[in-house]
């Protein structure tokens, strides 16, 4: 029993951090530029698929791999920003249409480069480790303290760095921060492309452990959403609390009833979040 | 004397930790034309909003006609014969100044549902009715020759006049106007001015938020004045023009009432 | 009746008489298949764009499209009920259920309407797969029985085996024109002017007394009942219901049919849905690269023409004017 339940919670911490990270990405966008990017879970299967390229096919290092693979992605959303995106920050619903679009020609693409097949990348750490007399499988671990690390990375930037308080003052007040010759051309963009990276990172790590092919960006697509809007649509720590929420529920009904029924959880949780507490658990009115 | 048409009694409304309005009380009877005023922040809007419906009051009590409306959605409140202008311009944009018209008076035009689908003449005949009594309301604000323009197309002041149509057209017994001349060139100001005064004289209590007190002192029979949330004062245009808590609160200059009248 | 309303309405009978005509000429049982399938979505995307005359995009409209489909599927295999009075049931019970649905979502608009509508519509999309017994779980229903002949007196039997292509299409061409001419009248009746109002300023609207949450709820019942009737028939064609198909990417692409062919018409989804249609007919022998054309489609369209293609004539007009005053001027 205390195995199953330890379990549940490795592996609900697990998908934690596989949202942490992923929805940071997201709340960064939508907080900085204002638009909704459905295309968000793309960036994520592109990066589990470059680290199938690079550490899988190319044998290099996973770690080259996973940054490469962050840097790859990161390009690819900025660049695909400024094309796309530019025009239409501040409008929700034309750039989802947008970014609906954007879906598409990605998973397209995806299909023609790699094929529909799955990709099994191999296990990066392979082997279990035995904690308090449990066994538990190295991948989840090494996981766990890689994303801490990337996650922590990200919040020390965000904190003490001059570029990093530039974000947060748009996040904040875009007006004020803009007066206070902030270029938010730059921030947009810087924004986009961490996010990207994040996400990247995000499939990377989880590649060897989940499946890997081009339709799995909407489904994390939709979970990031729900994230981030249990958060506080622009908190990024509402953004960490919600990610593990919704890790460790998904983590336990999965295993206790079975994963359709965390799949209707998690949706009633938007719809619920959306219509009882807009502003989430940590936002703003 | 008669009851009073419009009773606040110890209205508050706090935003979080902060109190924008703090137990203001007074009345407005029927007839009257009673302006609002105060320095920028005193609570007006916050007022307004708190008694129309925007949202709910802290606590207080808001009587219409000795009920108890406190509270009540703004559909309420229009349903009973209190109408409402907002300071910024809230129009149906995309929509001409005639239709903009027409949707306020969908409280008194009959549903009819049906004819409306299949346009029967039964329907057909209520349209027309129902333009002449928007030409009407057109032709007194001035705005006739507007009739097919987007609101969105038209000039700053005659949107704001539309704002001012609109909320006739609900042919409300109480107006309540937020800052209807704020900004507004001196015709159109003038122009406004004087329309409030034929409204009163059609019957209609009017209740106004105003900062323009040159604009305001002439046409109010009383002015109530708020100052960070508090009533501060109550009277005729003269007594508040004189009163030194009021001046100071506006820092400076005191109101020469002579100069207004 | 002026020259231009005269010249509208002929060209409105004539399209309607061609539809009409189109098997006489076309025999071949996959293309009936095609312009089957069109005048149903096109009964769907129709719908979508009724609820966004209010100015919502829902996206729990393909959703209940499935559930019209499941019910009268349901109603019809389990419980032996001929499909002529299931479909009007399922539409019902769809409706129903579409009001419990959206009732939550009322107090959201934008873009958290759209997520609240998709969360709700997928809780209950999920109900399908989750339970097998009744709704068939990952496979869903399959067989589902075609529509029983129509017997009317003096005139031969009407069938629609799957064999019926000519009477499936009548049938779905007749309701799709049912369809279109109610929400017709229903954008210009007195319940339009208030859905534009409302799409215009909630907050205005509210404060000229209408009841804001009530009309709202009353259009998406409305068009609910006819996502229901798009689905019912879309069950009944196919005989195959899966839940997977009813899933993000099908309410993905009513959306971009009716933005791409232009919401501001009344007829925007309905090119929208046409051209889409006939994209994918031409890009068959590369059916992976649909999305990524669609895809592309999407952003040109956003991008040079918001207002979607049903605005090109008039701005094709307007170009012209410009180009023949520009000429005139320099002359």
């Amino acid at each position: 029993m205390t195995l199953l339940y330890l379990q549940m919670i490795v592996n609900g911490t697990m998908i934690g951090f596989q949202l942490a990270l992923f929805a940071t990405g997201l709340t960064l966008v939508y907080g900085i530029m204002l638009i909704i990017n459905f295309a968000h879970g793309e960036l994520y299967m592109l990066g589990g698929f470059a680290v199938f390229l690079f550490f899988d096919q190319l044998r290099l290092n996973y770690f080259v791999s996973l940054a490469l693979a962050m840097i790859v992605v990161a390009i690819v959303a900025t660049v695909t920003e400024r094309i796309f995106f530019k025009p239409m920050r501040g409008q929700h619903i034309p750039s989802f249409i947008m970014s609906c679009g954007l879906v598409f020609v990605l998973q397209v693409l995806a299909v023609l480069v790699f094929d529909v097949k799955d990709k099994a990348v191999d296990s990066v750490f392979p082997g279990v480790v035995k904690i308090f007399g449990v066994t538990l499988s190295m991948e989840r671990l090494a996981i766990i303290v890689i994303s801490t690390v990337i996650i922590s990375a990200f919040y020390i930037f965000l904190q003490r760095s001059r570029f990093g308080r530039a974000m947060r003052a748009v996040m904040q007040n875009p007006e004020a921060a803009a007066l206070q010759g902030v270029n938010i051309d730059q921030v947009c963009s810087s924004a986009m492309g961490i996010g990207a990276a994040l996400a990247a990172a995000a499939g990377g790590l989880l590649a060897p452990v989940f499946i890997l092919n081009p339709w799995i960006g909407p489904d994390l697509t939709w979970e990031g959403f729900i994230v981030v809007c249990l958060g506080g649509k622009t908190s990024l720590p509402g953004t960490l609390l919600a990610a593990f929420i919704l890790g460790y529920i998904k983590s336990f009904v999965s295993t206790l009833a079975d994963p359709m029924v965390a799949r209707m959880c998690s949706a009633a949780i938007l719809g619920i979040i959306l219509t009882l507490r807009p502003q989430g658990l940590l936002g703003h009115e | 004397m008669n009851a009073p048409l419009l009773k606040i009694r110890d209205a508050t409304k706090y935003f979080g930790g902060l109190c924008a309005v703090n137990r203001v009380s007074f009345d407005v009877h029927q007839g009257e034309i009673v302006g609002l005023i105060g320095p920028n922040g005193a609570g007006k809007t916050t007022l307004f909003n708190a008694i129309t419906g925007f949202y709910p009051p802290t606590s207080g009590k808001v009587f219409y006609k000795d009920k108890d409306v406190t509270g009540f959605k703004p559909h309420q409140l229009v349903e009973r014969g209190i109408s409402r202008s907002f300071q910024l311009i809230t129009l149906f944009s995309n929509l001409s100044v005639l239709r903009n018209v027409a949707i306020s008076l969908h409280l008194q035009t009959d549903i009819d549902f049906w004819g409306s689908l299949f346009h029967t003449p039964s329907y057909l005949k209520k349209q027309k009715v129902a333009e002449t009594k928007i030409m009407e309301i057109l032709r007194y604000t001035g705005l006739e020759n507007f009739k097919d323009t987007l609101a969105n197309s038209l000039s700053h002041g005659y949107q704001k006049t539309l704002n001012f149509a609109i909320a006739i057209g609900t042919n409300p017994e109480l107006l309540m106007l937020d800052e209807p001349l704020c900004a507004l060139s001196p015709e159109r100001s003038s122009a406004i001015q004087k329309l409030i005064l034929t409204v009163r004289d059609k019957g209609v209590t009017i209740l106004l938020i105003e900062h323009n007190m040159k604009a305001l002192f002439p046409i109010c029979d009383r002015i109530v004045v708020l100052d960070a949330g508090v009533k501060i004062a109550e009277g005729t245009p003269k007594v508040i023009g004189e009163n030194p808590e009021v001046i100071s609160a506006y820092l400076g200059g005191a109101v020469d009432v002579s100069e207004t009248r | 009746m002026n020259r231009n309303d005269w010249l509208k309405w002929v060209s409105l009978a004539a399209v309607v008489i061609a539809l009409f005509l189109i098997p006489v000429f076309i025999k071949n049982p996959y293309w009936m298949l095609v312009l089957t399938l069109l005048w149903n979505y096109i009964i769907v995307a129709q719908g979508f764009r009724y609820i966004a005359t209010t100015g919502e995009y829902s996206f729990a409209h393909v959703p209940l499209m499935g559930m019209g489909g499941y019910a009268s599927a349901l109603l019809v295999m389990k419980l032996g009920m001929s499909f002529w009075l299931a479909l009007p049931l399922a539409v019902l019970v769809t409706a129903i259920i579409s009001a419990i649905i959206y009732y939550p979502c009322l107090r959201t608009t934008g873009t958290f309407f759209f997520f609240a509508s998709f969360a709700f519509g997928e809780v209950m999309r999920l109900c399908w797969v989750r339970f097998k017994n009744p709704f068939g779980g990952v496979g869903g229903l399959s067989h589902i029985p075609r529509p029983d002949p129509i017997h009317i007196p003096g005139l031969p039997i009407v069938e629609f085996t799957l064999f019926s292509h000519t009477s499936y299409y009548y049938l779905i061409l007749v309701f799709m024109l049912f369809s279109v001419l109610t929400m017709y009248l229903l954008e210009n009746s007195r319940l339009g002017a208030i859905a534009a109002a409302i799409k215009e300023s909630k907050i205005l609207a509210s404060f000229v007394g209408i009841r804001v949450w009530r009309y709202e709820m009353i259009i998406f019942v409305i068009a609910s009942a006819f996502a229901a009737l798009g689905g019912c028939l879309y069950a009944h064609y196919m005989t195959l219901l899966v839940p997977e198909e009813f899933y993000w990417g099908l309410a993905i692409y009513v959306c971009i049919w009716a933005v791409v062919g232009g919401m501001g018409h009344f007829t925007g989804p309905i090119v929208g849905t046409i051209v889409f249609g006939l994209i994918k007919e031409l890009l068959r022998p590369f059916p992976q690269i649909v999305p990524l054309i669609y895809g592309l489609i999407l952003a040109a369209t956003l991008a040079l023409l918001p207002e979607g293609l049903i605005s090109l004539p008039k701005k094709i007009l307007l170009w012209n004017k410009r180009r023949l005053s520009r000429l005139r001027r320099d002359k």
